[in-house]
């Protein structure tokens, strides 16, 4: 079902081809997600985070989720769930599976790419960018707040 | 695990009350959702429980409800209609036989019969109840699912199969992150 209602009116000012249709999902193409920029929304801890249980030992894992917008309207939604990883020396951040999203990529004639071929191009979208720091410094400020 | 489903008013008003009271013992007492209640009671009920309401509800062998799942038209007033339209990202709330509603989804078992962890979605029998759900649904004409969720939601559905996606940004309500969700109901679901 693609029954596009949009481009908005200042998405078509700007000649920008985003457009929100009524199957919920925010139609563009790869370039003009590219070009845009994406805000931290929220980000937590897992409260159902489960540890690896191995033969005689529980290995704890510290992961969580983020959110980060495009800003709209229409809005571009993105979401991944990310555990801290400490096996290269220092701890950081790296994405578990694929973003959660509203977006469905299309081509230049605007045939969807497909819910699978636009979730792994999201997914390398994400770890091409710099989300880590914002992350750990949400994370930091939302328990240290917590804690005060 | 069993289910039954239909309309209210194919059920006992005592039945009704059980699920009600189901549903204070996840939402209210579990989970910390603040909506209204009525507590002398101890029922979780709101303007949306109605005759033509749609209840999903599991149970075990001994015919305590261990899951639930309610169901409404887009046809007549829903929550994500009424409460959350914000939650679309600037389209109207969709009104059609074809797109039903499902909230109020829970599958805890209080009696240590399976698997209980902290959520609202941490038994065994989560999965089968939205397939349950899902079909319900579909028999009744649906052809897609929205529904307003806690973000979390989206990890179940991506285990069951469904195809899914957002239908906005999740905004934080009462200090829940909570979005609204499509599910596609294939062909081959009721």
């Amino acid at each position: 079902m693609k029954q596009p209602v949009l481009p908005t009116a200042a998405a078509a000012r700007a000649g920008l081809p985003i457009a929100l249709c009524s199957d919920g999902y925010v139609r563009l193409r790869l370039p003009t997600l590219l070009a845009l920029p994406l805000a931290h929304l929220l980000s937590d801890l897992d409260d159902t985070a489960e540890g690896v249980r191995g033969e005689a030992a529980v290995h704890s894992a510290i992961g969580g989720y983020t959110e980060w917008i495009g800003a709209g309207p229409p809005a571009i939604t993105l979401g991944w769930d990310w555990r801290l990883d400490g096996r290269e020396g220092q701890p950081c951040c790296v994405r578990t599976g694929p973003p959660r999203s509203n977006v469905m990529l299309c081509d230049r004639h605007g045939a969807d790419l497909g819910a699978g071929l636009t979730e792994r191009l999201l997914a390398a979208l994400v770890d091409v960018r710099p989300w880590q720091d914002t992350v750990t410094a949400a994370i930091a400020a939302r328990y240290a707040t917590r804690g005060a | 695990m069993n289910v039954l489903s239909g309309p209210s008013s194919a059920f006992p008003d005592h039945f009704i009350q059980q699920v009600a009271n189901y549903r204070h013992r996840v939402f209210i007492e579990l989970l910390g959702w603040q909506m209204p209640t009525r507590e002398a009671l101890d029922l979780e009920l709101d303007q949306f429980d109605r005759d033509d309401t749609v209840y999903v509800v599991a149970h075990d062998a001994q015919r305590r409800i261990n899951g639930c799942a309610r169901l409404l038209p887009t046809t007549r007033p829903y929550l994500l209609g009424e409460v959350f339209p914000q939650l679309l990202n600037g389209l109207p709330p969709p009104c059609t036989p074809e797109v039903w509603e499902l909230s109020r989804f829970a599958a805890v078992d209080f009696n240590g019969q399976s698997a209980v962890g902290r959520g609202q979605f941490s038994s065994d029998i989560t999965l089968a109840l939205l397939h349950e759900a899902v079909a319900c649904a579909a028999s009744y004409g649906a052809k897609r699912l929205i529904t307003v969720s806690p973000v979390g939601v989206e990890r179940l559905l991506r285990k069951t199969g469904l195809r899914s996606h957002r239908a906005g940004p999740p905004m934080v309500i009462d200090g829940h992150p909570l979005f609204a969700c499509w599910i596609e109901i294939e062909p081959g679901e009721a």
